[in-house]
């Protein structure tokens, strides 16, 4: 190897060391660029950063960039690749929405992006904002913009006292069809107490006529603002953002649009000055809390006839208009006759689009600590009416409460100091039932026997009940059964008239009971009628009723009815021994003949 | 006739006494159930649920004494047993705010969360109507029920009113009402008297695939969990969690509710 060889060697050595590292890393460009250096001030600016590179980049970090000039919306990412001979080339754009705050010169300053280890700047960009044009009153309407959107602030005051309500309204007043209306800046209404009166959700225009041309009029919002120190303050301005959508061609009539195409845009009101006074030191009572505004008082307790220790509750309530929040509360010193306890106080709040105000009502309790007559006196309060400019004290009437009773002993600890809500600080079970009179051993009702008997018997009688029910029907209406069914009970019942005539010794009574008995029965048992029966009948009948193996029976009834003839015709004398023989003789048939027809 | 005689007397005289015996045996649980009730207020709760437990062998079968008996096992450290009593009480008194209660923050306060179904809403607002009425409010209904129905039946036939529309349709609204007052009445008592819950009353029991204790531990259950238990076998009891889980317990581990 030659020297020559050994140099070349060398050099090409230290050529890749220092040449191979660069050609590795990417080409990196970052640039910043705005559509329009001149600007009016509700009109946005866009402005776009730009990184491009020769190879795609695994990790773009946020550029940094200094907008504080600038409302912003945005970025908007877009990105681009493009592939040639294997390699891939990225281009990635942000744009950025940038509303002026202010006017003047404004800079946009220079961004910067840290990308394979190296810090890459853009250069800061100057941007001139002009004031925009408003027209005024009497001026001939232009097609810009700020004569066509614009925010409308109204104060109801311009000179205010210290804690007077002001309230300000911001109205959207518009001649185009808006799209994306959102809040953008809300002011902080330094040096006022605030209540939102009305904040606008959706716009809901009506129309105005301003100037010479007709616009839509949406109120964006109200709030009522309490002046919390004099001197001249300052409502900065409120500000909104919105688009005008693209409409494709132009129109004419109300709502001409003079764009082709969608455009953002910033509407920022103007700012309202307000001169509050202090609140004169002339004529102020002594009572006085602050409370600005007008008021009413209104102070009741219940009951008012009460025994001695028992709460009387005495509610004072103040209601008007104005910021009912730093009213104060209305003295109430001590009452003679009573003892007071600290008052539990409700404020009712009351929001409407005409203005704040509300209640405050405190709710004493109060002891009457002996009997008699005592009374409440009047309840004060007193506030500054702006409109009159003068201090009002307000008065109630007093208020007789009869007490009566003994004063009760230890009444303090009945009640407690103050009124607190309760709250749970720890938990456990609940206590034991107390001592009883008597303990149940029964049981349940369904293992109860006698539940089931009951249950039982329900269906059972209404079954006997049907039967029983049946029964009479048939009776009523079928008179051979009704006959059949009475016959023994007949029977019985003239025997035993038979048996009455023989305690008598009446013989003719006695048999003439006797042969009725005996043929009622026959007759009622074959329904036919008994006088008409004769003794052969008879016999048949019977016969027919106990079967051919009672001879007997039927000769027994043949010869008893022969008897009964004898002795009602012949008028024969009968010993008492016979009739009673005849007596049993009639049972003992009867009985037999029933027998015998029960068994058949 | 005599014997006869002699025969009344000797019954009335033994209802007698055994009225007695009864009257004196309640009179003795209520004064035991007071002492009870002044151990369990001067904080001896150990005391206090012996002598609950005394009572309850008596055969008394009040939901106060239940529910006291509960307390007396919660403030004795025994969870278990105080939701088993606590769950007595309930079935006998399901509406009592206190039972209800107690049964809440003990089941609350327990080891294992208390195992339940995913039911809905609805569902869930369904159970509570069927399971409000206790068994006693509904027997005494039915039993309301089916003297209503007898009497409007019995009034019908006494007066012959089977044309009268607004007769027919009170006797077949008795009817209806009566049938769907036994239906319900005969769901509820099969329902008490077939399913066995039970709660476990140790600290931890092992719940096995098989009755046996050489068998595979399937899951462990915590005391005052409540079981179901579906088959007994032995000393051993199949038991089933609402989620669906089950295994085989000791039976010396719960206590039937």
């Amino acid at each position: 190897m030659t020297g020559r060889a050994a140099l070349g060697g060398w050099c090409l050595v230290w050529l890749g060391v220092l040449v191979l590292p660069q050609a590795a890393l990417a080409a990196v460009e970052f640039t910043a660029k705005v559509d329009r250096q001149q600007t009016a001030h509700s009109q946005p600016v866009r402005l776009t950063l730009t990184i491009s590179s020769t190879e795609n980049l695994p990790h773009i970090p946020a550029p940094q960039i200094d907008l504080r000039a600038f409302e912003v919306q945005g970025p908007a990412v877009a990105n681009r690749y493009q592939m040639t001979n294997g390699s891939t080339a990225l281009m990635r754009e942000l744009t950025y929405t940038l509303y002026p705050r202010k006017t003047g010169k404004l800079t946009i300053g220079a961004a910067s992006i840290q990308i394979q280890g190296r810090q890459l700047f853009t250069k800061p960009i100057v941007i001139e904002v002009t004031a925009g044009r408003r027209r005024s009153p009497g001026q001939q309407p232009s097609d810009a913009i700020e004569d066509n959107l614009f925010i409308r602030a109204t104060a109801d005051h311009e000179r205010a006292y210290v804690g007077q309500q002001v309230a300000v309204t911001y109205d959207l007043c518009y001649r185009y069809q808006l799209q994306n209306v959102g809040f953008s800046e809300i002011p902080t209404f330094a040096g006022f107490w605030v209540k939102d009166l009305f904040v606008a959700e959706t716009l809901n225009p009506k129309r105005e006529d301003i100037g010479e041309l007709p616009f839509n009029v949406s109120m964006l919002r109200k709030v009522a603002l309490f002046p919390t120190h004099s001197g001249a303050l300052r409502i900065e301005p409120m500000a909104v953002s919105c688009s005008i959508p693209k409409t494709g061609r132009r129109r004419s009539g109300l709502f001409d649009s003079i764009f082709d195409r969608s455009q953002a845009q910033l509407v920022r009101g103007e700012a309202i000055e307000v001169e509050v006074l202090p609140l004169p030191k002339k004529g102020q009572p002594e009572d006085f809390g602050g409370a600005v505004g007008r008021f009413s008082i209104v102070v009741e307790a219940q009951p008012r006839r009460v025994p001695v220790g028992d709460p009387v509750t005495l509610r004072v309530r103040v209601d008007g208009e104005g910021n009912f929040q730093a009213i104060g509360v209305p003295v109430i010193g001590e009452i003679d006759g009573f003892k007071m306890y600290d008052p539990k106080q409700v404020d009712d709040e009351r929001i409407s689009v005409n203005g704040y105000g509300g209640s405050r009502t405190l709710e004493y309790i109060l002891l009457p600590v002996r009997a008699g007559s005592l009374q409440i006196p009047a309840v004060s309060f007193s506030y500054f009416d702006p409109v009159a400019q003068v201090y009002q004290t307000v008065r109630s009437a007093p208020i007789m409460i009869d007490s009566h009773g003994d004063v009760a002993v230890a009444q303090e600890s009945l009640f407690p100091l103050t009124r607190t809500e309760i709250a749970q600080v720890g938990s456990d079970i609940r206590h034991i039932k107390p001592d009883v009179v008597e303990l149940d051993d029964h049981g349940r009702l369904h293992t109860n026997g006698w539940f089931w008997f009951l249950q039982g018997l329900i269906p059972l009688s209404y079954l006997g009940f049907v039967v029983a029910h049946r029964h009479r029907t048939r009776l009523r209406g079928d008179a051979a059964y009704a006959r059949r069914r009475r016959a023994r009970s007949e029977a019985v019942r003239r025997l035993e008239r038979a048996h009455y005539s023989l305690e008598k010794g009446d013989g003719p009574g006695f048999y003439d009971a006797i042969d009725q008995a005996l043929r009622a029965y026959l007759a009622d048992t074959a329904n036919v009628s008994a006088a008409a029966l004769t003794k052969d009948e008879c016999a048949s009948l019977a016969a027919g009723m106990c079967g051919a193996e009672a001879r007997d029976l039927v000769a027994e009834l043949v010869a008893l009815l022969e008897r009964c003839e004898h002795a009602r015709y012949a008028r024969a004398a009968s010993t008492g021994d016979q009739m009673r023989l005849a007596y049993e003789t009639a049972e003992q048939i009867v009985d037999a003949l029933d027998k015998g027809r029960t068994r058949k | 006739m005599i014997r006869t005689r002699v025969l009344i007397w000797v019954c009335v005289a033994g209802i007698c006494v055994a009225s007695v015996g009864v009257a004196v045996a309640r009179s003795a649980a209520v004064s035991a159930f007071a002492e009870a009730n002044v151990l369990y207020r001067a904080g001896d709760y150990d005391a206090a649920r012996a002598a609950y437990l005394e009572i309850t062998e008596m055969g008394l079968i009040d939901y106060r004494l239940f529910y006291n008996f509960g307390n007396a096992c919660f403030k004795s450290n025994r969870i278990g047993e105080a939701i088993v009593w606590y769950e007595r009480a309930q079935r006998l008194k399901p509406r009592d705010e206190d039972v209800r209660a107690n049964l809440r923050f003990a089941r609350h306060i327990k080891k294992d969360r208390q195992p339940s179904v995913d039911d809905k809403a609805v569902w869930r607002g369904l159970s509570r109507l069927y399971m409000y009425p206790t068994e006693d409010e509904l027997c005494v209904a039915f039993l309301l029920l089916s003297l209503i129905l007898f009497g409007v039946a019995v009034w019908r036939l006494r007066h012959d009113l089977d044309t009268g529309r607004t007769w027919r349709r009170l006797f077949r609204l008795s009817c209806a009402l009566t049938v769907v007052a036994g239906v319900y009445l005969g769901a509820r008592i099969y329902q008490l008297e077939s399913a066995i819950d039970a709660v476990i009353t140790v600290e931890q029991a092992k719940a096995r695939s098989g009755p046996d204790p050489e068998q595979t531990v399937n899951f462990i259950v915590h005391e005052g969990t409540t079981v179901h238990v579906e088959r007994l076998e032995g000393d051993w009891s199949l038991v089933r969690l609402p989620s669906g889980l089950g295994g085989w317990v000791s039976s010396a581990d719960l206590t039937e509710i």
